[in-house]
């Protein structure tokens, strides 16, 4: 060997120290960075209230939201129905106390303050706006599916084959092999619109606005008291509000 | 003590290009499911919305155990003094190497996107509250400790061999207890959440290791025509004892605090007792998990009639790797495959499956990986048989000064080629 073996241990432990601790400094100023950003100079958060007592379950949100975002769907057989992708999907929900009905309760990305999938994504492709928006950067997402497998209210979707019906050329056609969700039509907000669901609603069930705004509708319901949001117990801060539940 | 050297074989015989021929097949198999499945897109497998980890994800998490275990039984000779384990520190080291490797492999074959691998080793993209970004660090300094550490043990370096398996365990143990991390702390699977999981994983790593390194060692000396020292294996066999024993104690602890939890009860009821379809799963806990991997494998090396048996022993070796095959696959499945109580209290319906259990069933091209793996690992230890000094001879099998290996080319015809000598 051509080194003594003092010098080889030498760059041995070095190489060793080296490797564990350099990905670690990464992380350490990743932190302040975090830590550096003043999350209360943001003055929107986006946010949507559901009032179940006037949702019908008549789906026009299921397939507005479907034509809007270029969702996948790819037919109703066996098969496909395992893949076909959902941003939102109207739930038939029934209590189980006795003499219930069944109501009707559509279901999509919570927009969650601590969202869980963006504290498992593997390389930051699902992220948060300032506005609190959770969005995925399809461009960046490698497909390991951790976030679908940590979200607790199954909003994700995988998009399993090639979408043959792009509906809305504005929209781009979703990437295979990624995962995707909804982005509270991110495009429209951005224009100054309404998320396609909100607008098209024939039942005025859905509202939408900045909760930090007193004079929004979306506060007022919240103000209200009268509101719950799924699984409180997990502590991720939600942000679509359940009136009449 | 007996003298061991090391030297690669070179095998010649048949059943050596048989094996070499049927293991590239499947590893080539291997490549071209993974190759598909990417380009088609993952309606190619047997995945749905609710069950997005499946089939691969559970031979990985075998073999980065078995990887693990491997690599701890290597390190018994060079960081615990024990020497009668230098038979094994060198397939040991190896096997550590070459199932982590598989198992990455595996790992990111599963992915949507393979091809943006790079993705997930630039600094930038790191995320430290995922951990899978952090295993990604794990893995990989693992997998080089592992790759220094087999180097140091071809050139003989003792120190630097020592230092580097000290290293290497400890690797070892991060990239163990980080793999059940990974599923403990999901939030939103009742199912998984318990902090045994990963104490349950790095255990089951170490007895499931020990039981496939002594399967490997014993098939491997008897068709190389290497004398085999009964004593040896009968000493691991009491090793695995312990720990079979240690991970039913904390399977059962899992399960108990699980049956105990309301909101998990349904849960442990459905893999336990077969409840609302999970028949499957009860049959792979009690009949693969205890009752193969587990009460078979204790009683064969308690009974005074086989526990010194060597057949009894590998055999008890085997089983117990497809018992840790089954808690695997326990792990994994049937938490995702009951459904999320998104509003409890409520009965839940929908188009999107939404409280289903989830079925999942793996596809052709997702049997293909899984067999094809296995093909793979098969096949690169063929290769390093021949390739790197892998192999002890003792020394009374070798010529003084100038080793030449007699009598030892019964089976295959193996003839050994002296590069590396070692006392």
């Amino acid at each position: 060997m051509g080194m003594d073996r003092r010098t080889f241990l030498k760059l041995g432990g070095a190489f060793a120290v080296g490797s564990i601790l350099a990905p670690g400094t990464q992380y350490l100023v990743m932190a302040q960075d975090e830590n550096s950003k003043d999350k209360s100079k943001s003055k929107t958060r986006w946010a949507m209230a559901v009032d179940l007592d006037k949702c019908t379950g008549c789906k026009v949100c299921e397939n507005v939201c479907r034509e809007e975002n270029n969702v996948p769907f790819y037919g109703d057989s066996a098969d496909e129905k395992r893949y076909n992708a959902y941003w939102l999907r109207v739930a038939d929900i029934e209590s189980e106390l006795p003499g219930a009905e069944t109501r009707h309760m559509p279901i999509m990305c919570q927009h969650c303050d601590d969202a869980p999938c963006i504290e498992v994504c593997v390389t930051k492709a699902s992220f948060k706006r300032d506005d609190g928006i959770v969005l995925v950067d399809e461009h960046r997402c490698i497909g390991c599916r951790y976030c679908v497998y940590a979200c607790p209210y199954k909003a994700r979707s995988i998009i399993f084959k090639k979408n043959e019906n792009v509906t809305n050329p504005n929209v781009p056609a979703m990437m295979v092999g990624v995962a995707t969700k909804c982005s509270f039509c991110v495009q429209r907000i951005d224009q100054g619109k309404k998320p396609a669901c909100v607008e098209k609603c024939p039942h005025e069930a859905l509202t939408f606005g900045n909760m930090n705004d007193p004079n929004s509708e979306v506060a007022k319901i919240i103000a209200t008291g009268n509101v719950k949001v799924l699984r409180p117990e997990k502590r991720v801060g939600p942000g679509v509000f359940y009136k009449g539940l | 003590m007996a003298k061991y050297y090391f030297a690669p074989v070179q095998a010649k015989g048949a059943k050596y290009y048989w094996a070499v021929g049927i293991s590239g097949a499947l590893a080539l198999a291997w490549l071209v499911a993974s190759y598909i499945r990417f380009i088609g897109g993952p309606y190619l497998t047997g995945l749905n919305h609710q069950v997005t980890w499946a089939g691969p994800k559970v031979v990985f998490v075998l073999f980065v155990g078995l990887s693990a275990g491997s690599l701890i039984l290597s390190a018994l000779a060079s960081v615990f003094g024990q020497k009668e384990y230098k038979v094994l520190s060198r397939i040991g080291g190896f096997f550590s190497v070459l199932f982590i490797l598989a198992a990455l492999l595996l790992l990111i074959t599963d992915w949507g996107r393979p091809d943006r691998i790079f993705l997930v080793f630039n600094p930038s993209n790191m995320n430290p509250t995922s951990m899978l970004s952090l295993n990604a660090v794990f893995y990989t300094t693992y997998m080089i400790i592992g790759i220094f550490y087999l180097w140091a043990q071809f050139k003989e370096h003792d120190k630097a061999m020592t230092g580097l398996a000290i290293a290497a365990v400890i690797a070892a143990v991060f990239v163990h207890t980080g793999t059940g991390f990974i599923f403990a702390i999901a939030n939103a699977r009742e199912m998984l959440f318990t902090p045994v999981v990963p104490i349950a994983f790095v255990v089951a790593a170490l007895s499931s290791g020990t039981g496939l390194i002594m399967n490997i060692l014993y098939f491997t000396f008897k068709l190389t025509g290497r004398p085999i020292d009964v004593r040896f294996f009968r000493q691991l066999g009491k090793v695995m004892l312990g720990l079979i024993i240690f991970v039913i104690y904390l399977m059962a602890v899992e399960h108990l605090i699980h049956l105990y939890v309301p909101e998990h009860r349904e849960a442990e009821l459905f893999v336990l007792f077969g409840k609302d379809g999970g028949a499957f799963f009860t049959w792979a806990f009690w009949g693969g998990l205890i009752g193969l991997g587990g009460i078979v494998p204790i009683f064969l090396l308690l009974y005074k009639r086989t526990r010194d048996n060597l057949k009894w022993i590998l055999t008890a070796g085997g089983l117990h790797v497809f018992g840790i095959l089954c808690e695997r696959m326990l792990i994994i499945l049937p938490g995702q495959m009951l459904p999320i109580n998104i509003l409890p209290g409520y009965t839940m319906s929908s188009a999107f499956a939404d409280g289903k259990i989830a079925t999942y069933l793996p596809s052709g091209w997702e049997w293909m990986q899984l067999i094809g793996i296995f093909g793979f690992v098969v096949f690169v230890y063929l290769m390093g048989l021949r390739m790197l000094p892998l192999l002890p001879v003792e020394g009374r099998y070798v010529k003084k000064g100038k080793p030449e290996v007699t009598e030892l080319d019964e089976l295959v015809k193996a003839e050994l080629v002296t590069t590396s000598i070692t006392t």
